[in-house]
């Protein structure tokens, strides 16, 4: 059974139906989660959050999207609630000026990558770890291609900034 | 963002193998002429290498927890639903613990294999010892023509996830959870337009 079956089988209220994608998917969003720097705890209960939506709202699935990104693009929504809760630690959103970055060539690129704003973390997950196009991307995120595109640059310039030798 | 920039940008889904034709024609004409895209698509190259070889630390022990969170779920779900689980539920089978352990950044090593032929490329094998799983492992050979990203909607229908990497000679293996009847599921891989051949693994 495809993915788009599935979800209309969960419009149906079909259980088993939600069963499958949730063991399906769980892999992936425990993945993306993490990366984007949940605890375990946070993804674990953000995971269960993301699938009562799709169980509510797997009728409203039209196919203008594909059901990846659709369930992608929740996981972003309410990962970046969850992330709103670390406020003090956590910069959510802006541009990581990279002149203000300080070198420091004992990071890895996933401690690099914990430390760029979130919005420009998500980008760098979905394109390194899953292998999203930009198109795509700008689906899951809901925002204009350009945006995904310049997120990418700055985070990469950010990057490149704190991983200097 | 215009003119190198523009196309600076464009890189990393270069290196991930996801840019359409006319991206891909006009970067390859600007990377011919331009040196510090070049030394980007090597640096960005080696960022995507790195990125693979390490899987997140808490990510098997999230994995673990899959079925007891899914119980979690089916308790949060409307009155009417949650009854109807909660009978399933009692009657739930133990689950293969090994199964749900299966490692799935496989499938993120085959895409930074994919990221150094950046046009839609055939699967090729590539070297590694068998992992040893319980339960049921179909072992499948896909089409030379198969995408990355075909295999992925494969294993989710099929409901399988990849276990460690391909054979050199390009068997792939894929453990499965609650089989009942392996043979009648061979089959129906075998009917699957990526596939070239799948088997039952004999223990
Ligand atoms: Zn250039």
């Amino acid at each position: 059974m495809t993915e788009r079956e599935l979800l209309v089988r969960i419009a149906e209220e079909d259980d088993d139906a939600l069963e499958q994608l949730y063991r399906a998917y769980y892999p992936r969003l425990a993945r993306f989660l993490l990366r984007l720097n949940l605890s375990r705890e946070e993804a674990e209960e953000v995971i269960n959050d993301i699938f009562l939506v799709v169980w509510q709202k797997s009728g409203a699935f039209r196919g203008d999207s594909t059901p990846s990104t659709w369930i992608m693009g929740i996981a972003h929504n309410k990962a970046l609630k969850c992330l709103k809760r670390h406020k003090f630690v956590e910069p959510l959103g802006g541009i990581a000026d990279p002149s203000t970055v300080v070198p420091d060539p004992t990071l890895d690129i996933f401690t690099a990558v914990r430390r760029l704003p979130a919005k420009h973390r998500a980008v760098v997950v979905l394109t390194f770890e899953f292998g999203y196009s930009y198109r795509e991307i700008a689906e899951i995120l809901g925002c204009p291609e350009n945006t995904v595109k310049t997120r990418m640059f700055n985070a990469r310039k950010s990057l490149k900034a704190m991983l200097e030798t | 963002m215009k003119g190198h920039d523009a196309f600076t940008a464009l890189i990393p889904w270069y290196v991930n193998g996801t840019l359409d034709e006319r991206d891909m024609a006009q970067l390859a004409d600007h990377l011919a002429s331009c040196h510090a895209c070049a030394r980007e698509v090597e640096a960005t190259l080696a960022d995507a290498r790195a990125w693979h070889g390490r899987p997140h630390l808490e990510h098997e022990a999230t994995l673990q927890g899959r079925d007891a969170n899914f119980a979690r779920l089916v308790r949060r779900l409307s009155p009417s639903q949650h009854h109807k689980h909660k009978v399933r539920w009692a009657a739930a089978r133990p689950r293969n613990l090994a199964a749900v352990l299966v490692i799935t950044l496989t499938v993120g090593s085959v895409w930074v294999w994919r990221a150094s032929a950046p046009v839609d490329t055939p699967f090729e094998a590539m070297t590694a010892a068998p992992t040893p799983v319980r339960g049921t492992v179909m072992q499948v050979i896909f089409q030379p023509t198969t995408t990355e990203r075909e295999v992925r909607e494969l294993l989710l229908d099929a409901g399988g996830e990849l276990v460690g990497s391909p054979s050199p000679s390009g068997v792939y293996r894929i453990a499965l959870d609650d089989v009942s009847d392996p043979s009648a599921y061979a089959a129906r891989l075998q009917r699957h337009p990526a596939v070239r051949w799948a088997e039952v693994e004999r223990r």
